[in-house]
């Protein structure tokens, strides 16, 4: 679970949650496009949710493959299989 | 966790209790008058309170005004 310092499985909790908060939001702004309490708490938790990204791309690897980073390609096979019962 | 607005639990009085007061408000009210008949009709939410980020998650929106009980499950709590 511990991977450098840093504990990957709260690290995608934290992304889930804020990224849920996001969902949520993104709905409710379609019908109130121009709300602006909506709008700043958007952009909070996106910032939020884009600090957590960021710390678990540099220490536990891409989240998706549209974010593999130029240096370290195909990182991903390093890490532990779904089937290994991490994350 | 409340099961009262469940349909299924709602007891007969209760049911006929919502039904003639929702007759009263539509009868003597403005809602004929100001919505065509035959179309329903959704409230515009507004924003106001707001859960904390973890709460939101578990119970499946940011806002506790939309947090209602629905009938039947609710999750597997």
């Amino acid at each position: 679970m511990m991977q450098q310092g840093v504990n990957k499985a709260a690290l995608l909790e934290f992304i889930s949650t804020a990224s849920f908060v996001l969902d949520d939001l993104r709905l409710y702004l379609d019908t109130h496009p121009k709300d602006q309490n909506a709008l700043d708490m958007y952009s909070d938790y996106q910032r939020i949710r884009d600090g957590a990204v960021a710390d678990y791309e540099k220490y536990c690897g891409p989240l998706n493959q549209y974010n593999i980073p130029e240096d370290n390609k195909w990182i991903w096979v390093k890490g532990p299989w779904p089937w290994q019962g991490e994350v | 966790m409340s099961r009262r607005n469940c349909s299924n639990n709602f007891c007969k009085e209760e049911l006929d209790r919502l039904n003639d007061r929702l007759e009263v408000e539509l009868e003597g009210g403005m809602c004929r008058e100001r919505y065509p008949l035959g179309s329903a009709y959704v409230p515009k939410q507004r924003w106001g309170k707001t859960y904390e980020a973890g709460v939101a998650l578990r119970e499946g929106t940011v806002f506790p005004e939309l947090n209602l009980v629905f009938c039947g499950v609710r999750g597997n709590r």
